[in-house]
């Protein structure tokens, strides 16, 4: 049953990542691209887009802004599935679920959703306020002291902002931190594009957290 | 013979006796089914608050206007009928009937009247207040507003119901039926309420703009716009406390300006270019409502129509005003009691019926509306400060993010609906 839901989602993904690489890219390099993210950057955290951006530009010799391809991605991951077209060359789907299953269980399901949460809530946070980005950044990390993150987990937590969620994200955090860190996410989102705004976006993303396998172990609304 | 005559010689008293009986009767009647109706009024003002503000807050709204039915009136019958309606020999403060028992059928029935009314300024500010107020301290404000503020200000205009008068009304002031002594005083404890507590998270932008968070339920905010306009009818026609032929101009007139109230937000906000929203529509009926209050019943029904066009427009521009001193007003209380309550006031002296565009009555309108600024307002700026820095008064951002209905009661208001956003800390 678990299973099945992740192949769903990571069948949809596969198909946003190629629509949205599809949007500024020939047929052909988007499906190489897709097939680049399959098989090496599927089970990274979801927007965490620029390594897997780097690869392809240097590999494939893309002129495309990496920007626009980015915006382009990010937009396709956050529309309706069913309004996109489907990958071409679906045969290599099977392969994704074999690195999928390979794949380590380092972390526990809660710091999973968090982070999946975290990355959707966010992607769609700079997305809707890319100006503020920073600001939002540094207001967190000067506030997470206060939200008892501290130590090694407020080093953590300046690198996962300052590398734009490449790396992964604190595993030693409990859950009263996930609430606080989010929590300062909320306050400044909630300056920066407003509260109604904000509720929609944390709506939006718990919908799709929901989705993952891990949300039935762990319930993404207990990091509000 | 002689007996048959002194019989018929002695029933004129008789029936004058029954008919005095008959009168006492009727004006029980009456006071008692217009408080009922001034109590039917906190169900308007919660549904209307409730449906303002975001379903996160629902139940902390209801909750605070029913607890200030329950607080306002005990403690108006403890010290506040006392202050308000007490013999007032210095004008200034009633000194008697404390814990008022043993009175007559008939002060029974005048203190349970005015008790509704103390209900009714005492809820005023907690509309403004909403989705970022601690309920307790919330309900330490009411319980002063409702002991202290209120009453006090009430024994100027109205302090003469045993020995003594209060000093406005010995300057002959009016205020009929409290645009300022209810209204207005609990639009000034509002106005220091939103003062002290600062904007809700994200009500300003960085560069001052306000944001617009819309009420979740706009059903209930018209269900509620209506409920007060009923109510209203038992607010200024019971203040005649007696069953008197007056009442048909009174609820006249109070229903005449709602309209007007309504319809004078609208060409407000035409006239400025602004969106024609229901809730704007229903505040200015409300403002209509509240400026009629202090003159229904000494004005020609053409001039509360006036009265209450205008107010449905002060309330539109209040609501600007304070939107530009970046002061955040859930239910937009201050503009519809604070200003439209002191605008009607003035307009009781304007439009005096025999007596209009008297100076003499409009400057003593003048004073009793800065008296009632000067008065509620820093008292309350004061009181809601120390609660702050001694309960804390404003809810914390954690608080506020998960909403109050979660975080003071723990409980929400739709369950069924409510799944996305609701924090399950504890299951």
């Amino acid at each position: 049953m678990k299973q099945a839901a992740l192949t769903d989602e990571m069948a949809r993904r596969r198909k946003a990542i190629y629509n949205g690489l599809r949007a500024c890219l020939q047929q052909d390099d988007a499906v190489k691209a897709t097939d680049i993210w399959m098989q090496e950057f599927s089970t990274k955290p979801l927007y965490a887009l620029q390594p897997f951006l780097s690869r392809i530009i240097e590999e494939l010799n893309i002129s495309v802004a990496r920007g626009n391809i980015q915006q382009h991605i990010l937009s396709s991951l956050l529309n309706e599935s069913s309004q996109q077209a489907d990958v071409p060359h679906r045969g290599n789907l099977p392969e994704f679920k074999q690195e999928k299953q390979r794949a380590p269980q380092q972390v526990n399901a809660s710091h999973k959703v968090f982070t999946y949460f975290m990355d959707y809530f966010l992607a769609a946070l700079f997305k809707s306020d890319s100006a503020s980005e920073l600001s939002i950044k540094v207001y967190v990390f000067d506030n997470a002291h206060e939200v008892g993150i501290s130590g090694k987990n407020l080093d953590k937590v300046k690198k996962w902002l300052s590398e734009n969620g490449q790396v992964s994200l604190i595993s030693e955090m409990t859950v009263q931190q996930m609430q606080g860190l989010f929590h300062l996410f909320y306050v400044s989102s909630c300056e920066y594009i407003g509260p109604v705004n904000t509720d929609k976006l944390i709506a939006e993303s718990v919908k799709i957290v929901e989705q993952l396998p891990e949300s039935a172990e762990f319930s993404v609304k207990k990091i509000f | 013979m002689k007996y048959y005559v002194i019989a018929l010689s002695l029933l004129p008293q008789v029936v004058m006796a029954d008919e005095a009986q008959l009168k006492t009767e009727i004006d029980t009647v009456w006071i008692v089914a217009a408080a009922a109706l001034v109590f039917f009024m906190q169900a308007g003002f919660a549904l209307l608050e409730s449906g303002m503000s975001r379903s996160k807050n629902a139940v902390n709204v209801v909750m605070k206007n029913y607890m200030d039915v329950c607080i306002g009136s005990i403690i108006f019958w403890l010290v506040g009928y006392g202050l308000m309606f007490g013999d007032n020999a210095s004008g200034f403060m009633g000194a008697s009937h404390f814990i008022p028992q043993s009175l007559s059928n008939m002060e029974y029935s005048f203190l349970f009247f005015q008790t509704m009314f103390a209900a009714t300024a005492v809820t005023i500010a907690s509309g403004a207040m909403a989705e970022r107020t601690r309920y307790h301290a919330y309900l330490l404000g009411a319980l002063l507003v409702s002991g202290i503020i209120y009453p006090v200000y009430g024994s100027w205009v109205w302090g003469s119901y045993y020995d003594g008068q209060g000093w406005l009304a010995e300057l002959g002031f009016i205020d009929f039926a409290g645009s300022t002594v209810v209204h207005s005083i609990g639009g000034w404890v509002a106005l220091a309420g939103i003062i002290v507590l600062g904007p809700r998270l994200g009500k300003f932008t960085n560069a001052g703009k306000p944001r617009d968070i819309h009420g979740h339920n706009l059903t209930l905010v018209a269900l509620g716009g209506l409920i007060l306009w009923l109510g209203w009818f038992g607010f200024n026609g019971g203040s005649t406390v007696a069953a008197d032929t007056s009442i048909g101009l009174i609820v006249l007139n109070t229903h005449l300006s709602a309209a007007a109230g309504a319809l004078g937000a609208i060409a407000m906000l035409l006239l400025t270019r602004q969106p024609v929203l229901l809730t704007h529509s229903i505040n200015g009926s409300i403002g209509g409502l509240v400026g009629i209050t202090a003159g229904c019943a000494t004005m020609e029904p053409l001039y509360a129509m006036l009265t209450g066009f205008i107010a449905g427009m002060v309330v539109v521009m209040g609501v600007r005003l304070l939107e530009l001193l970046k002061l955040d007003d859930v239910v937009g209380a201050v503009a519809v009691h604070g200003f439209a309550g002191a605008w009607g006031t003035m307009a009781a002296g304007i439009f005096l019926k025999d007596n209009m565009f008297d100076m003499q009555q409009i400057f003593v309108q003048f004073i009793g509306v800065a008296a009632g600024f000067l008065w509620a307002f820093p008292v309350a700026l004061l009181m809601y400060f120390i609660i702050d820095k001694t309960l804390g008064l404003r809810a914390s951002s954690l608080d506020e993010q998960r909403g109050l209905d979660y975080s003071e009661h723990y409980e929400i208001g739709y369950p069924e609906f409510q799944t996305e956003l609701v924090h399950k800390g504890k299951e």
